[in-house]
């Protein structure tokens, strides 16, 4: 906006942006936002108006007639022991996950940066490779693979070793699972924030007579904050929220909370149950998802380096 | 903007090319058939891809050219997955009086929609041919459905590692015990087989009236009879396959069974046929029959109370319950037939005549919610 231009003029290109950006904004309110708040509504009771469809077929449902709502259906869920062992299921499934997605998008970012050889671009390419292979088929290829007589367990026993543990219908295999499908999308952020270094800084680190690590420590990892933010929110909301690989890979009980709300929907014929997992998970992921605004924020505060 | 010409040349030919395209949409109205009907209807249909299958490529094909005029539009929905939404239209349709777009539906929810009174009544008056199925296939949905194929769950075994199968549901329990990881079943919301083995280990607890009364509506105050059954299927957790894992679906556990994981499971008497007749089942596997039988029961297709193209839909059901199509569906999907086994030629008969008439009736829909619920959060982990 040039100063100094006159009035009109200003408030005409005003809404001139208002009415470009209306139309996807009025999307997302009515196909997003609006149901939110009427499911919302229909956990804490409202069965009427435009949740009367799927009321009329729900089981084990609270009612309440009018008013703010009541809390019963949240508390007959949070209070059921079934909830509490998959929230606790979810929870360190999640954190796990991402931790190794973190801890292997680090490892194969900086053997990309520091290391020039063929077999780093190799590498690299290679674990971008998940991101192409439908989710459902890599479900059931890694069920196959960690199973009772897969390749795992078949070569181990080669080896000597004849009770190595089955991890196909475990939680460990879910978290196998998660780390794969979500490793690609973290080695492609971590690497480009890592490329972005530059040269010249490493060299200096480097010159003082830094040791890798602490090059790596000092330099690499300040720099690459808000990327690896990027990667641990991302990779956290998705492992919260998926339902493919815990409920063709993980057990039956307990299993995350995808599946349970999923199923206490479909099988049980519970709609109302089954939006207060929902409502969980929703405030989950905003926790998660705060925490990912607050960094950026603050790291667009930090002056951009001279290069 | 200046186009080049061939730029707009290959816009006319593109542009041609999806009018062509949009057209094959819609079929041409053709005139009416020699039975004089014409029109279209939509047909919601949930359940396995084999059953999919079998409407796709016998059933409607055969029903469109025996009457041309008429276009029957499938709605498929795998696994049930719509099953709970399409229950909402169709009670909201019931309540209102207004179209829900649905004009047939077959699937799991139909027994459910059927004791929910969403349904039109089928007598002899609207499909004729009923005549021929069995009175009692319409006692669990109160004449308010119709069947036209049944399957029941047997148990499967391999025959090379099993070389007595279990006549009763006590000697199958004894026999799980004996043989710790050779027997797995499906989640109960994952499939009926797994579903069938869970209700016969409840209704050992359960008064036959008491059974009855699950079978045809919703008791939820008599489920207290539950808690033995339930108290045992989770006893018997570490001797189930790889000490308790239960598989999402009843069709990871057939694989398990065909190749040789485990050593017997229940299924379902079409599926398991196919599977033999495919190969998934190596030829080793036999199946059996126990005491009380495991249940078994009718596909019912059901027409919405308020639907716009009744007398077509009714000429399809009659259709349906022909000789013909009923030989189809056998070979097919090797289930059992709708109409009544004396209405069907003696190669069929033969067939079938191994796998027993008796078959326990299943809980209701509303029933099976809470069994589903119930069953998750006592026997797992």
């Amino acid at each position: 906006m040039s100063p100094g231009r006159g009035g009109e003029g200003a408030l005409g290109r005003r809404l001139v942006g208002l009415a470009m950006v209306l139309p996807p904004v009025a999307l997302v309110f009515f196909l997003v936002g609006f149901p939110i708040v009427v499911a919302i509504g229909y956990s804490l009771g409202h069965v009427g108006g435009l949740n009367s469809a799927v009321s009329a077929i729900a089981q084990h449902q609270v009612a309440v007639g009018g008013g703010i709502g009541t809390l019963e259906a949240y508390r007959e869920v949070l209070t059921s022991h079934q909830f509490l062992t998959d929230l606790v299921a979810t929870l360190w499934v999640t954190a796990l996950s991402t931790a190794l997605v973190v801890l292997l998008a680090w490892g194969i970012g900086l053997y990309l940066r520091l290391s020039e050889s063929r077999a780093a671009k190799a590498l690299s390419a290679l674990s971008v490779v998940p991101l192409f292979i439908p989710v459902v088929i890599a479900s059931y290829a890694l069920l196959a693979f960690w199973s009772g007589g897969g390749f795992v367990r078949s070569a181990a026993a080669h080896l000597g070793m004849a009770r190595f543990p089955i991890l196909g219908y475990t939680l460990p295999g879910v978290v196998i699972g998660q780390v794969w499908v979500n490793l690609p999308f973290g080695v492609l952020m971590i690497s480009s924030g890592l490329q972005r270094v530059p040269t010249a800084l490493i060299d200096a680190a480097r010159d003082v007579g830094a040791s890798l690590a602490r090059t790596t420590l000092s330099v690499l990892v300040p720099m690459n904050l808000v990327p690896t933010v990027i990667v641990v929110t991302f990779t956290a909301i998705a492992v919260l929220g998926s339902f493919t690989v815990p409920y063709l890979i993980g057990p039956t009980a307990p299993t995350l909370l995808g599946p349970q709300a999923t199923v206490t929907f479909q099988s049980f014929n519970e709609p109302q149950q089954a939006e207060v997992v929902a409502m969980v998970l929703f405030l989950l992921a905003v926790g998660v998802g705060s925490a990912y605004v607050r960094a950026t924020m603050r790291g667009e505060r930090v002056p951009e380096l001279a290069s | 903007m200046k186009f080049r010409p061939w730029t707009l040349a290959a816009i006319a030919v593109v542009a041609l090319i999806g009018a062509a395209c949009g057209g094959t949409g819609t079929t041409a109205a053709p005139g009416p058939s020699a039975s004089g009907l014409s029109g279209s209807f939509t047909f919601y249909l949930s359940g396995d891809v084999n059953i999919q299958h079998l409407w796709l490529d016998t059933l409607i094909p055969d029903y469109q050219k025996a009457n041309p005029g008429v276009h029957v539009n499938l709605v498929f929905s795998a696994h049930g997955v719509e099953d709970v939404t399409t229950l909402a239209k169709l009670s909201q349709s019931a309540q209102s009086g207004q179209y829900s777009g649905f004009d047939l539906i077959e699937g799991g929810l139909v027994k459910d929609a059927a004791q929910s009174n969403l349904l039109t009544r089928i007598t002899t008056a609207e499909v004729p041919r009923s005549a021929e199925i069995d009175p009692n296939q319409f006692t669990a949905v109160q004449h308010n459905a119709m069947p036209y194929r049944g399957s029941k769950v047997l148990l499967a075994y391999d025959s090379s590692r099993v070389k007595n199968p279990p006549r009763t549901l006590g000697d199958l329990l004894a026999w799980i015990k004996a043989h710790p990881g050779l027997f797995d079943y499906n989640v109960p919301s994952g499939g009926g087989s797994g579903q069938a083995f869970v209700e016969a280990v409840l209704n050992q607890y359960v008064p036959k009236d008491d059974q009855q009364k699950m079978g045809l509506g919703y008791v939820p105050e008599l489920e207290g009879e539950w808690n033995r059954g339930f108290q045992q299927l989770k006893s018997l957790g570490p001797d189930i396959y790889q000490h308790g894992v239960y598989p999402a679906s009843q069709d990871q556990v057939y694989q398990l069974l065909g190749n040789g994981t485990i050593a017997m499971c229940p299924v379902w008497s079409d599926q398991a046929l196919t599977a033999l007749k495919s190969g998934q089942f190596p030829p080793t596997v036999k199946l059996t029959e126990i005491s009380p039988p495991l249940y078994g029961g009718p596909a019912y297709l059901g027409v919405p109370k308020v639907t716009p193209h009744k007398k077509l839909v009714f000429s399809f059901m009659n259709f349906l319950l022909g000789q013909a199509e009923q030989v189809k569906i056998v070979d097919q999907i090797q289930g059992l037939p709708g109409i009544e086994m004396s209405h069907m030629p003696a190669s069929v008969q033969r067939r079938f005549s191994s796998l027993g008439t008796t078959q326990s009736l299943p809980y209701s829909a509303k029933m099976a919610a809470d069994l589903n619920r119930l069953w998750q959060s006592s026997v797992p982990g």
